[in-house]
């Protein structure tokens, strides 16, 4: 008798448990529906195939820029995005034609508006800083290339104001220097090492070995939007372009990731689920095909927040 | 999934020790080792978003003893084998979990999913054995409150951060095979992280060796 008592119990009891946890399953159910975005988005994308003083005074000519900038351009636009992917195209993307259109391009949107600066085309470095290229540079004209704190000035002062739902993606050699440093540690190499890899231990011991830095970092925190930036490359690497992809190969990825990059299958792919797919294609993909000397991965600045780049629905 | 034979003799092995050193060592009140998991829900929020709802799990292996009494006969009644005192007990935990990306808002913004792990120390009270109603089982209730240390990664990318947190713990032991214990447990976490903060709810099940 004691027996089926205590049989009795157990059924009880596991029912007991099974309704505790059908209640947290209907409250994960109606709590996680995502909402439509009803939202002005606005993409600014500039690329160049065409460097006006090309390999005389300049870099060479590029052969995909334009194209990853207008094919994402359309993509955008056919997802609800207002875009131009006209203006700043070759040789019409000067410095002050960039700085002039940001200025402009941006102004009076609303608050909760999202807004997208694209930049393809070439980048540099030197011993500290990254730079973006624009057509009209020289070697003599220096003071043409935009700097990583340069480009951070103008989203400043001509995005920042209206809305703080800014993602700002570069395309181009050595853009890990346009991604700065938040509460998070970006633990990717910026030179990284295809034999090296990386992975979810290598990440829990580095955390570990600078934890009470990570620390002191995330309490002086005071939870501000800061842009979402995504780098092609790290700060020492090349980025390329492919003949065979026929784009630049962190585009060609990205361009993928709108149809494949959907992770948790909510009919959004948000900024981070966007660059996970880029950059796990491209490791998978290109670092394995061409070694280590050619190899490049993409980085993204860190926080709690993130912003949906493509909507699928 | 094909497992290999040695993974599963290395399960069976840290099952017996769990089992040994849970029962041997831990022959207090409030004690106890236990492996437990669940679901998390957590309510995440920066000053300038609205608040945003994650979904996880978390899996937690905790060792529990007592502060008072620290002998178990102190606690029982002479003619029987129920305990009539309240415990004071304290718990070790060492955490693991991941929360998944939240909803989008309608203006595009969402908070990431993160994963990682984290060590807490918690100290409260358990209740004197009871006979639970309709269950017909003996049952333990207890409260618990502490604070943790978490080391996280944003998931899909390679950055890390770290974070202090308030952690909570109810839990109801059922006794459902001497030594063994069959826990439905509500943890709670409030975390300070990246200048917003997440308050984490959730419902889970222990095993524990009493």
């Amino acid at each position: 008798m004691k027996y089926m008592d205590r049989i009795t119990g157990y059924s009880r009891s596991t029912g007991f448990i099974l309704a505790a946890c059908l209640g947290a399953a209907c409250l994960l159910a109606a709590c996680s529906l995502p909402a439509a975005i009803t939202s002005e988005r606005r993409a600014l994308l500039i690329g160049i195939n065409d460097y006006i003083f090309n390999t005389v005074d300049g870099f060479r000519d590029l052969e995909y820029p334009r194209k990853d900038a207008q094919t994402l351009g359309a993509l955008l636009d056919s997802q609800g995005w207002e875009t131009d992917d006209t203006t700043l195209i070759d040789t019409a993307a000067t410095k002050a034609k960039i700085k002039a259109v940001m200025e402009d391009y941006f102004k009076g949107i609303p608050s909760n508006a999202t807004a997208l600066v694209y930049y393809s085309g070439h980048g540099t470095l030197d011993e500290s800083n990254a730079y973006i290229v624009p057509s009209d540079y020289q070697r003599i004209t220096p003071d043409r290339l935009v700097s990583a704190a340069e480009l951070g000035g103008w989203i400043e002062e001509y995005i920042l104001p209206y809305t703080k739902n800014v993602m700002l993606i570069i395309d181009a050699c050595n853009s890990g220097g346009f991604v700065a440093e938040s509460d998070s540690t970006d633990l990717i190499d910026p030179d990284y090492d295809v034999n090296l890899g990386y992975s979810v231990t290598t990440a829990a011991l580095s955390g570990l070995s600078s934890f009470s830095a990570l620390l002191a970092k995330n309490m002086e925190q005071a939870g501000s939007l800061d842009p979402i930036v995504m780098s092609a490359a790290g700060f020492k690497e090349e980025s390329w372009e492919s003949d065979s992809l026929q784009h630049g190969v962190f585009t060609y990825y990205l361009l993928k990731a709108a149809q494949n990059g959907d992770a948790n299958k909510d009919g959004y792919v948000s900024a981070t689920e966007a660059y996970t797919y880029a950059a796990k294609s491209i490791d998978k993909y290109w670092n394995d095909l061409y070694g280590n000397s050619n190899a490049f991965y993409p980085h993204i600045t860190g926080g709690l927040r993130d912003l949906v780049l493509f909507d699928l629905n | 999934m094909r497992q290999k034979p040695g993974t599963l003799n290395l399960c069976g092995i840290l099952c017996l020790c769990f089992v040994l050193i849970g029962q041997s060592v831990f022959a207090s009140p409030g004690k106890g080792l236990d492996l437990g998991g669940g679901a998390l829900f957590s309510f995440t929020s920066l000053p300038q978003l609205e608040t945003g709802f994650q979904a996880g799990w978390n899996a937690n292996v905790g060792v529990g003893f007592t502060i008072f009494p620290w002998d178990d006969a102190e606690n029982r009644a002479s003619d029987s084998k129920t305990a009539t005192a309240l415990s004071l007990t304290g718990r070790f935990q060492l955490d693991s979990f991941g929360l998944g990306a939240s909803a989008p808002q309608s203006d595009g913004n969402l908070y990431r999913a993160w994963q990682g792990t984290g060590l807490g120390l918690l100290l409260g009270f358990a209740s004197p054995e009871f006979i639970m109603p309709l269950l017909g089982l003996p049952a333990k209730f207890g409260i618990e409150a502490g604070g943790g240390l978490r080391l996280t990664k944003y998931s899909g990318t390679g950055l890390v951060s770290a974070h202090p947190a308030v952690l909570g713990r109810m839990m109801l032991d059922f006794g459902i095979l001497d030594p063994f214990a069959l826990g439905l447990v509500v943890p709670l976490e409030w975390a300070w992280k990246s200048g917003g903060r997440a308050i984490i709810l959730g419902i889970g099940l222990s095993l524990r060796v009493l």
